[in-house]
């Protein structure tokens, strides 16, 4: 019954949406406030009506209410209460209610945020939002309907896919979708302000923290996908060029180009018709990486199994496609840069070049991602674009992108010297070129990339650890301040923050150059030497765990003669599932992580062990920290030009 | 003012553009492996040896044998049911290997016949949820009748 209730909801919203978008034109051709502000009160409604469906459909989830065909195929009465109400997102149509929810979600709160402020550009931006969010309504309540009813009732569901139950795939997808739903605020404000005609800064500066945060939502939802896999498919890494990977990098690397740009048109005026159409792009591509997700036509880890929103999919992105770019023709005029002109060496050229060179990379991975699709549509011919592709084409790319990184914080705007940067590169060179001596007499035969990599990581990270440093300088602490000296600063502090992350995180990557990975079968009490550790299989044990049982090979691991560790990688049994799942034991390091999955227990009484070694690859996770650390940082300061403009 | 924007916006498009196709090009089609059947690696064996292969196909059923102290997997492959191309893979069996489902193996023809494969990838089941959905979809009608 309740989740009638839900259905009904969603009907409501449809009917309050088309409403909102009516009501907002014809407030603003009549220029009547009181229907303006009776389209923001319907959306606030959608919003509720969204979030009563959610929670209907949730309920259901949590009685076990298996008259939901959603209910009965991804969920069973055997299932912890946590990942019940996780598995409402574990299939497409679930997650698709996930995604209307946060953008009602959002809408709900720009209009609590700027009815007040942004008063012009509010209702143009509101239409934006209600097209997209009745896109998703209609999918909701027509072709992808997550309240779709079974009957006969089943005694049992299906259950939930066993990878799915790890806390990973807890934050995984909701971060995701507040990462790509996010970025429809940022492109909402940009063809609002097309729509309207006035185009200042207003969209680039109301919307600089809501980018921001998208891009942190959808680079924590990245790391978790890669955490997730890495804990749970037992493969010993965590990025695998899988498309649907793919799908959320395409967008990142376009937003990472967004976030950086927008810099230059609010300091500068210029790169406006630039900065439209690369959050045309990455909305699109966040709505491609949907589809690529969701639609099945890409063979993935991740298929959802073939669904019928594949061709809706397609036919709203070349309507957004097309529109948003003849709304960017018809409004060129009124985007013209207004900035004067300026040196060759300058922070402007810098950016611009960072945009290029994400942007080029952005459509590497597209090209490489997409390719096999049409290839096989067009040619016919099967084919299959491995990592080797893409990272051989993306290594120097990363590598010119960190280099840049610590080139653009020294450059001043408009002109800097040659001479300057010189001297101020001079250090920093010094530092990566000592660190190559070092790195090359220790460890012999390196790869050229691997070099190349980190002498870019030593140099750009000395840099931006170093501007760190000096902000501090330049708002020393003082009695009369206290501590507000740290408040100073912050969007660039958070920014430098965000950096060496990004120098933590690279420097992660850089570690799968040595890699290292064998597999062997053992008898009890034999020992086997990997690396610096000695493996000796202790004795196979079963044991009970949550809602599955368990088979595991217990290994003592030794180094130096001392046991440091007893891991016990397992096979875990789900009642609802015929296949086992592999359960890794990792033994944790900064410096390399010692992982071991188990293969199986043979008939013999041998154990088959995969054992791999991963350096630095906690970096990448620890990398995380500074992304939300400067992220927040970065976001708690309100742009100064907006205060100004009220 | 407008006239020499437009030029460096053209500049611009035509440097991405420029990049990329340089990219591709440079790079080359040796990163695109091609599938082929078992059938194909059998019907012409001379035509794929000493070259690296991508072959797609199911494993027969009762084919497997696994050698672990030499961590050895042997098995058959075919698309058709008829003709059968013997695989020899070193390293564990990955997860989710046994008879009936596909794989993805690279490697080569070594000997008439015989692959030896490098790489070895079971193809996931199409859905991504729990896998027995479909068995109890019998089951919920066998419930119905």
């Amino acid at each position: 019954m309740i989740i009638n209730i839900g259905y009904f909801a969603l009907l409501t919203a449809v009917g309050l949406t088309i409403y909102a978008v009516a009501a907002n034109i014809i407030g603003i051709k009549r220029d009547s406030f009181n229907i303006i502000l009776s389209a923001q009160y319907s959306l606030t409604a959608v919003f509720i009506m969204v979030l009563t469906a959610y929670l209907a459909l949730t309920y259901s989830f949590a009685v076990d209410d298996f008259s939901v065909r959603l209910v009965a195929e991804h969920s069973s009465s055997d299932l912890p209460l946590f990942y019940k109400m996780t598995a409402v997102w574990g299939g497409t149509r679930g997650s698709l209610l996930l995604w209307e929810l946060i953008l009602s979600f959002y809408t709900a709160l720009i209009i609590f945020r700027y009815k007040n402020n942004s008063k012009e550009l509010l209702p143009y931006t509101l239409i934006v939002l209600s097209l997209i969010s009745l896109f998703l309504l209609f999918l909701l309540t027509g072709w992808s309907n997550p309240m779709a009813r079974l009957f006969p009732v089943p005694i049992e569901g299906a259950g939930l896919n066993p990878l799915l139950q790890n806390p990973g795939m807890v934050y995984h997808p909701p971060s995701l979708y507040l990462g790509y739903v996010g970025f429809s605020v940022p492109f909402a404000f940009a063809m609002g302000a097309l729509l309207r005609g006035k185009l200042d800064n207003r969209w680039i500066l109301t919307t600089r923290r809501w980018s921001l945060f998208a891009w942190i939502c959808l680079t924590a939802g990245m790391v978790f996908g890669g955490n997730w896999a890495y804990l749970e498919l037992g493969w010993g890494g965590y990025w695998a060029w899988d498309p649907v990977e793919n799908a959320s990098l395409i967008p990142w690397l376009t937003g990472t180009a967004f976030l950086h740009s927008v810099i230059v048109q609010e300091k500068r005026n210029s790169l406006k018709i630039w900065n439209m159409l690369l959050i045309t792009a990455t909305f699109t591509l966040s709505i491609l990486g949907t589809f690529i997700t969701r639609s099945g036509i890409l063979s993935s880890v991740h298929s959802f199994g073939k669904t019928s929103i594949g061709p809706a999919f397609l036919v709203f992105i070349v309507i957004v496609l097309v529109l948003s770019n003849i709304a960017i023709f018809l409004r060129q005029p009124l985007l013209a840069s207004k900035s004067p002109a300026s040196g060759f060496l300058c922070k402007e050229n810098s950016f611009l070049l960072n945009n290029i060179v994400f942007v080029v990379m952005a459509f590497t991975v597209l090209y490489g991602t997409l390719f096999p699709l049409l290839s096989e549509s067009l040619a016919d011919k099967k084919i299959s674009i491995q990592a080797p592709f893409f990272n051989t084409i993306l290594t120097p790319f990363a590598i010119l992108t960190i280099l840049l990184m610590g080139v653009t914080h020294i450059l001043a705007w408009k002109k800097t010297s040659p001479g300057r940067l010189l001297k101020n590169l001079l250090f920093p060179s010094l530092t990566a070129a000592a660190l190559l001596i070092i790195l090359n007499l220790t460890i012999p035969d390196l790869p050229w990339q691997f070099n190349l990599t980190a002498a870019a990581l030593a140099l750009s990270g000395f840099v931006v650890t170093q501007e760190f440093i000096r902000s501090y300088k330049i708002h020393p602490p003082s009695k009369n301040n206290g501590l507000k000296f740290l408040l100073k600063d912050r969007r660039r502090r958070g920014a430098l923050i965000i950096h060496i992350g990004v120098i933590l995180l690279m420097s992660g990557v850089c570690g799968n150059f040595f890699n290292y990975e064998t597999s062997f079968s053992l008898y009890p009490g034999e020992e086997k030497t990997v690396g610096s550790y000695d493996l000796k299989f202790m004795e196979a044990k079963f044991f009970q765990h949550q809602n599955s049982r368990r088979q595991g090979a217990e290994v003592a691991v030794f180094q130096n003669k001392k046991q440091i560790d007893v891991l016990l990688p397992a096979k875990a049994y789900y009642p609802t599932s015929p296949q086992p799942m592999t359960e890794v034991a990792i033994h944790r390091s900064l410096v390399e992580d010692l992982y071991l999955s188990l293969s199986e227990i043979n008939k013999d009484g041998s154990a088959t062990i995969n054992v791999y070694i991963n350096p630095l690859v906690n970096l990448v996770w620890l990398s995380m920290l500074f992304f939300i650390i400067g992220s927040a940082w970065s976001m708690s300061h309100k742009p100064t030009q907006l205060k100004k403009m009220k | 003012m407008a006239a020499p924007r437009k030029i460096k916006l053209l500049i611009g498009v035509a440097i991405i553009i420029g990049v990329f196709v340089g990219i591709l090009v440079s790079v080359g089609s040796e990163n695109f492996i091609y599938y082929h059947t078992p059938s194909e690696a059998l019907k012409d064996p001379a035509k794929f040896q000493h070259r690296e292969i991508r072959v797609m196909g199911l494993v027969e059923k009762g084919s497997i044998q696994w050698f672990p102290q030499e961590m050895k997997l042997r098995f058959r492959v075919s698309d058709d049911s008829k003709n059968f191309l013997a695989v020899e893979y070193q390293g564990s069996k990955p997860d989710m290997f046994k008879g009936g489902r596909g794989v993805v193996l690279e490697g080569v023809i070594s000997s008439p016949g015989v692959f030896s494969a490098s790489n070895l990838l079971v193809k996931h089941n199409e859905e991504y949820r729990a896998e027995k959905h479909s068995e109890n979809k019998e089951y919920y009608k066998t419930l119905k009748n």
